[in-house]
């Protein structure tokens, strides 16, 4: 005998109606959803017992029900994060308390006000466990890498899946930049926009994710988009953000020599014409104001320079950059009824980089709707388009990256008179031998991009029980991204020009059956069960073309080419067939026992090898709950373990027989080659067995909330190209082998140290991971596999060492005695470079950690976030050129007196004495930072940063009432404000050429940013 | 849960089955590329036997062979070159076209001889082995590398047949199977030569048996085997190619030196006067960055036009080189040939003139002067400077003439050099020691130190 129970649910701090509110007949999935005034009414059958409210970002409260039939219900919210409702992996949602492995929440609003462009940076130092690395900071649109809990995989993807709505985002970053050039486009998850992020759930590792198989294992980004479900009636609220960006932080320059060598510079020609005037470097003449011709002096009748003082230009780079901006505005339309809801959203961004000339543009429109067509029959769709623009800089070891000649460079030029880089028809620069203008290259070289994707699915739900639904959706993440590279004819690397076009067409589609079932057994026990099938299917196709040469110098289009067009096209595809379940038994609803399973079926493998099953079982107990603990000290206590084995890669289509690509033919000759890789028919998914446990603590009637979670991973059947001896034919060889193991703990700390009562509110939240890093194994006596470098320092994996080790060489050193230890340096005083390679630093952080401070009294709020990276090494190849060149301010050294280097000098007789012999320093430093050696550019790369502050207002009610706004708020906000600690000289240590698997290298980078500016919020 | 999927995994963007006229065509031409690229020769055979110098960055000219950049040659020649000659060989006898297996033989041989020169040890009888498992091929011994490519090359001089199975993708010889045979056989010369002070027992019959049939070796600088490139990119002669971008070699002033007091005409060929003018300045070897720039790029002398076009041709071996090869057999007199030493010594030089379009009356008048007559007396300082002259631009095979015959004496490192004397071979590329270490370690216990003054085997003086 079903009867109606009614009631209002309000905010326990402000007492008003709360929207949105689930209410659920606990043990069954009867429910309801309270109204804009907080109402709800809801139908309860006879045997329910007991209703649940939960709302995101409350404490869920849980009631008996008795023979009332009115129940008015305060919520708490939840400052600490705990007890609340989480999506979970397929977009489900389940009470955290019942999960058996760690996840965690970030709210969408902090994503809007101190934003960033890039959602994937907003993580950073907000999760424990997550590691972020924003590649460019000044580039807009960069990429950013996001590891969780460290890397398990040698050469495939290191990052989580992400997940909108349920459905799969792609997130790739194709042909990123690296150490010797090209353009960082960004990832592609950085589409995603913050102003329709409800929440961000981050299910970290595979036991969290294991229901995802074959994509799990390395966790997975969850988000859940807003809707609008919470409001009722008819509601609209705009979101604006500007921000200033400027400069964080630039190399330290040496303002007291100028260009030239040896102490001589004379301008000729600016091409090797006068005294050292081909040479980019500033070991010149004093900046004394000595008259020297420069390439901006003028030039008397006869065409010679007339000499003007040589003086220094301290913000010669500095000026260089401009303010950047970042407009952002966004306006929703929301609103639902008691059968439907909707919906709008539109954000334009708009940002305009330091460097001139680069921009990224993103116009993001989202639709979102449901309605309940019949009680027992639901429809619900979601729609975003985005249109993605940018022009980007050049990075890299490169002409076509401005920042490679600040660090060669003459330091006395005048940045000022290079705005017009082109005076009478000709190329005005500082130096016409190895550099453009950088001007030149940032108007004339440009690198364009456009993106424009839809994503979407469409869902529908059909109640069969009060207990069991069948849902059924099919989802789409479609983009086309075009990329346009313009090289201007004159360029100095590409004298005729050259133009290229590339093409990307991405497709992932999914269509998923599910049933999921939420039954209680008996007073106890309670079963919650899913079932579900899903068909994946992936196509990416590129089409580019390059015009080598122009034909007509200033037309960019591939058939202005003056020699032979090279296009080429790739047509990759796959399919992966799953079927998965899930079940979850509850009992007395502090103990819980849940196992999942999924079969992947992969058409990238041979048939032998298609089929993998991937497990997890995972259980959880409240301690407090099931022992009868009630104390004013320990508030709730929760174990927690989960054992989980899940897959990755085997998804690269084309891997298992080996091809002949057509290279560029000999005039009307075409040309095949037999690839440089050997692929392998057996090839198998990479396996990940995860073991996580944890325990979950509050205090004080949870002010103090402490969550501990210790994990072991073994990530084994690596795939990946071994490099081999070429002398097999084959650069390297696609295997199955090896093993990576990671272990780690993370803790995060809530501490609410003020009564919830006192009108000034202060919460920390801090975060604190760990985690250690081992490559185990490789294959058979193979040691260590390439990742990538730069110059003369590789990132490897080698066996025996942190996955991410910088490998190069190092200066020889006295091996034993009193001197053990020092540099040796040869009879002319300059050290010896050793020509064996060793390991001379590891990128992995020992330790990551964040902290974030929030203070509220009366409408106003001051967040203050702070995080670190401690620990790990970066090889900084400016470091390298700056002082090679002499433009750094620690090549001052010696200049005038020469330098004695450190270390030793060998003796005849095989003993050592301190070095004594004075090298001028050009030559010595030359040495010493020479582009064989690499020993001398590794740094510590530890930061700590004041990563965001924001100071925000809410108007008060009484103010606004009489304007047609319901909420006001303003804010003040800065992101990345300062860099406090920083132990590597001349850069970011923050920083890399782009999101993939080789960090710890750093060239040129574009300077990251701060960003100061304002928000503003309203609803109507 | 499986169906289409043998149809989604079929690759649509490559070639799974490979034409050989189209292998041959790509590996002619990067091999040749890799031979004239930057490690190989512009900054190795050409600096080190002191041809050319660099004016920038001038590591490499101190004998700082970045480990990086010059495991460009060991990967090109291997899996780029020899990879693909293998397969041609393969393919000739799977297709039953006996000209493809010999063009693949030769070119393997022709490749391998490359390597060997440069490296000493290295693997050969287990390398190309990938697809039967074998991934850390072992080296064979420098000796044992030379008797299999001088087996190699009789079995494909046997094979050749000018009036069989056309074979086409050959930018090399344009599919004349004749010129084929006369490479494989002046091939088979200069290799037997290399290794005669080493193993004369297996070198002498083979140099007997050559020099025995003229008409199947060059018979003049039209049978000379080069790769005639085109002029514009990418079908471009690699030092044109470098010269787009890079500015960084001059002539050596050793060059220069010999060459003006000589007063040999290929000096207007060989180098360019300065574009700020005057007389031909050559830059010294191994000198430091400071010093070398503050020559002047505009004050030095840069490599000859000829050589910086486009079409400028990659020469393999040439005509000059089997007359200098019969003079040394006739001077060696061990019954190898009959003919007059100095005549054919006269009629090399000749030949190499004739190559950079002398005049006649050029030449004799070059020939007339004592310094260039052929010295009875001691046959390898007549050859070996004039062979260091001729081989201008064919930098591997000048180095591997100058060490065999150790002329010209007077070459000496320059000052930064980190070596006393010119280099004997070069490290194994870096990666060796991370991939096949034992065999390396193997090769390494049986040649000597991997360091740059070990002395290959074939070099005995």
């Amino acid at each position: 005998q079903d009867r109606t129970v009614t009631g209002r649910v309000t905010d326990r701090s402000t007492g008003e109606g709360l929207p949105g509110v689930t209410v659920l007949v606990k043990g069954t999935s009867v429910g309801s959803s309270t109204n804009s005034e907080g109402a709800f009414s809801i139908s309860v059958p006879a045997s329910a017992t007991t209703l649940t409210f939960s709302s995101i970002g409350y404490v869920n409260v849980e009631r008996a029900i008795g023979t009332e039939s009115v129940i008015d219900v305060s919520l708490g919210t939840d400052t600490k994060q705990l007890g609340e409702v989480v999506v979970t992996a397929l977009g489900r949602t389940e009470e955290k308390r019942s999960l058996g492995y760690s996840v965690q929440d970030v709210q969408g609003e902090v994503l809007t006000q101190a934003r960033e462009s890039n959602v994937v940076n907003s993580l950073a130092g907000r999760v424990a466990g997550v590691s972020i690395n924003n590649s460019n900071g000044g580039s807009p649109g960069s990429s950013s890498r996001i590891v969780i809990r460290g890397n398990r995989s040698i050469t495939g993807n290191n990052q989580p899946l992400f997940v909108v709505n349920g459905l799969p985002i792609d997130n790739s970053n194709f042909s990123p930049a690296n150490g010797s050039g090209g353009v960082d486009y960004g990832n592609a998850a950085s589409d995603i926009n913050p102003d329709d992020i409800e929440s961000i759930t981050v299910l970290k590792g595979a036991n969290a994710a294991a229901l995802y198989g074959s994509r799990a294992s390395n966790g997975v980004v969850l988000i859940t988009t807003k809707s609008g479900r919470k409001q009722q009636g008819l509601g609209v609220s705009v979101n604006s953000t500007t921000t200033f960006d400027s400069v964080l932080k630039l190399p330290d320059f040496q303002n007291e020599y100028g260009q030239g060598n040896g102490g001589e510079f004379e301008f000729v020609d600016g091409a090797g014409g006068g005294v050292n005037d081909g040479s980019d470097e500033s070991w010149g003449p004093r900046l004394d104001g000595r008259l020297i011709p420069q390439f901006n002096s003028p030039v008397d009748a006869a065409g010679n320079r007339i000499p003007t003082p040589w003086v220094a230009n301290p913000d010669n780079v500095r000026d260089f950059f401009r303010t950047g901006r970042t407009l952002n505005n966004n306006v929703s339309l929301s609103g639902s009824s008691e059968k439907a809801n909707f919906r709008l959203s539109y954000t334009n961004l708009d940002q305009t980089g330091i460097l001139e000339n680069t921009f990224l543009k993103r116009n993001t429109v989202s639709v979102s709707g449901g309605t309940d067509i019949t009680k027992k029959f639901k429809v619900s769709t979601d729609i975003t388009y985005t249109q993605n623009r940018g022009r980007r800089p050049g990075l890299g070891y490169s002409g076509q990256n401005v920042m490679q000649q600040f660090s060669w460079f003459g330091r006395q030029v005048d940045i000022s008179e290079l705005k017009d880089y082109e005076r009478d028809g000709e190329k005005y620069n500082w130096n016409y031998n190895y550099h453009n203008n950088p001007y030149f290259t940032l108007n004339e070289n440009t690198n364009d991009d456009r993106r424009d994707r839809i994503n979407g699915q469409l869902s529908a739900t059909y109640m069969l029980t009060n207990w069991l639904n069948l849902t059924a959706r099919t989802g789409n993440d479609l983009y086309t991204e075009k990329r346009q590279r313009r090289i201007a004819v004159g360029d100095i690397e590409n004298l005729r020009g050259s133009y290229a076009e590339d093409e990307y067409y991405v497709n992932e589609r999914n269509s998923e059956i599910l049933a999921t079932a939420n039954k209680d057994l008996n007073e106890n026990f309670n079963i919650d069960f899913a079932l579900g099938a899903n068909r994946r299917d992936n196509k990416v196709e590129r089409i580019s073309g390059l015009a080598p040469e122009l034909a007509v110098p200033g037309v960019y289009t591939l058939s202005n080419s003056a020699i032979a067009t090279q296009p080429s096209s790739v047509n990759n595809r796959l399919r992966v067939n799953s079927v998965y379940g899930s079940a979850k038994l509850g009992f007395k609803n502090f103990a819980f026992l849940g196992v999942t399973g999924r079969n992947d079926w992969y058409s990238t493998l041979a048939d032998a090898n298609n089929s993998l099953f991937y497990p997890s079982i995972d259980g959880s107990l409240i301690v407090t709950e099931a022992l009868g603990i009630e104390n004013s000290f320990l508030s709730f206590a929760k174990l927690r373990a989960s054992y989980a084995e899940v897959g990755n890669g085997g998804q690269e289509p084309y891997q298992l027989v080996n091809i002949y690509p057509f290279n560029t033919p000999f005039g009307s000759n075409p040309a095949i080659t037999t690839s440089n890789d050997l692929l392998n028919p057996d090839l198998r998914p990479e396996r990940t067995e995860s073991l996580e446990a944890g325990i979950e603590l509050r205090f004080l009637e949870n002010r103090i909330g402490l969550e501990l979670t210790g994990y072991k991973t073994n990530s084994i059947d690596q795939i990946f190209n071994q490099l081999v001896s070429s002398s097999t034919g084959f650069a390297t060889a696609l295997v199955n082998a090896g093993v990576i193991q990671n272990k780690g703990i993370e803790a995060i700390l809530n501490f609410a140290p003020l009564n919830p009562e006192n009108p000034f509110q202060w919460n920390v939240t801090a975060n604190f991971a760990l985690n250690r890093n081992e490559v185990k194994e490789l294959n058979g006596d193979l040691k260590t596999l390439v990742l990538g470098g730069q110059w003369n320092a590789n990132v490897e994996a080698r066996v025996g060492e942190p996955y991410g080790v910088l490998f190069g060489n190092g200066f020889q050193r006295v091996q034993e005695g009193p001197y053990k230890g020092q540099i040796i340096n040869d009879a002319t005083g300059r050290p010896i470079i050793d020509p064996t390679r060793k390991v001379l630093g590891n990128v992995n952080p020992d330790w990551t950690g964040g902290i974030s401070n929030s203070f509220s009294f009366k409408g106003i709020n001051l967040g203050v976030l702070i995080d670190t990276r401690q620990g790990g090494d970066v090889y900084s190849v400016s470091n390298t050129w700056g002082n090679y060149a002499g433009t750094f301010a620690n090549s001052l050294r010696g200049r005038e007196n020469g330098i004695i280097g450190e270390g030793v000098i060998a003796n005849a007789d095989g003993t050592y004495r301190p070095n004594d012999v004075t090298r001028a320093a050009e030559s010595y430093t030359k040495r010493y930072y020479s582009n064989s050696v690499a020993e001398s550019s590794i740094y510590d790369a530890s930061f700590v940063k004041l990563r965001e502050i924001k100071v925000g207002y809410q108007l008060p009610k009484g103010l606004i009432s009489k304007t047609p706004f319901s909420t006001i708020g303003l804010s003040v906000v800065g992101r990345n404000l300062a860099i406090l600690q920083s132990n590597a000289p001349n850069i970011d240590p923050e920083t890399s050429f782009s999101s993939g698997n080789a960090q710890g290298l750093e060239f040129g980078q574009i300077p990251s940013t701060r960003s100061i500016g304002f928000n503003v919020n309203l609803t109507l | 849960c499986e169906k289409d999927f043998e149809e989604l995994n079929t690759n649509p963007n490559v070639a799974e089955v490979p034409t050989p006229s189209f292998i041959l065509t790509n590996a002619l031409e990067s091999t040749i590329d890799r031979q004239f690229g930057v490690e190989a020769s512009m900054d190795g055979g050409d600096i080190i036997v002191q041809h050319m110098a660099k004016i920038q960055y001038p590591d490499e000219d101190a004998y700082f062979f970045r480990t990086t950049t010059y495991q460009n040659i060991w990967n090109g020649f291997y899996a780029q070159g020899l990879e693909d000659f293998n397969l041609i060989t393969k393919l000739g006898v799977e297709q039953k076209n006996p000209n493809y297996q010999a063009v693949g033989l030769i070119m393997r041989a022709y490749t391998f001889s490359l390597l060997t020169d440069i490296y000493g040890d290295i693997p050969y009888s287990d390398a190309l082995r990938a697809k039967e498992g074998v991934l850390q091929p072992k080296y064979d011994k420098q000796q044992d590398v030379y008797k299999g490519i001088l087996g190699e090359l009789k079995q494909a001089t046997t094979l050749i047949d000018p009036s069989g199975s056309d074979i086409s993708g050959d930018i090399l010889f344009d599919g004349d199977m004749t010129h084929w045979l006369k490479f494989a056989n002046s091939l088979r010369l200069r290799l037997a030569m290399r290794i005669i002070d080493a193993d004369p027992a297996t070198a002498e019959p083979i140099i007997k048996e050559v020099l025995a049939s003229p008409a199947t070796l060059f018979q003049s600088n039209a049978d000379n085997a080069q790769l005639v490139y085109r002029s514009a990119a990418p079908n471009n002669n690699p030092i044109n190619e470098n010269r787009k971008t890079r500015d960084d070699h001059r002539v050596s002033k050793t060059l220069v030196t010999k060459l003006t007091a000589l007063k040999d005409p290929r000096l207007a060929i060989y180098a360019e006067k300065p574009e700020a003018g005057g007389d031909y300045v050559g830059v010294p070897n191994g000198i430091d960055a400071e010093t070398a720039n503050g020559l002047g790029l505009s004050k030095t002398s840069r490599l000859g036009r000829y050589f910086t076009r486009g079409e400028a041709p990659g020469v393999l071996m040439t005509y000059a080189e089997v007359l200098f090869f019969k003079a040394e057999a006739i001077a060696r007199n061990r019954g190898l040939a009959t003919g007059d030493a100095a005549a054919t010594y006269n009629a090399a030089i000749r030949a190499s003139m004739e190559q950079f379009g002398i005049e006649p009356a050029a030449i004799t008048t070059y020939l007339a002067q004592p310094a260039v007559a052929y010295n009875a007396a001691n046959y390898k300082q007549s050859i070996g400077n004039q062979k260091w002259i001729a081989l201008f631009q064919q930098g591997l095979e000048a180095w591997s003439e100058y060490r065999r015959l150790d002329y010209p004496n007077d070459l000496k490192p320059g000052p930064e050099a980190a070596l006393t004397k010119l280099p004997t071979r070069l490290r194994y590329p870096g990666n060796e020691q991370s991939v096949n270490l034992a065999n390396y370690q193997a090769a390494v216990a049986n040649q000597g130190a991997d360091n740059l003054t070990t002395k290959l085997w074939w070099d005995k003086f």
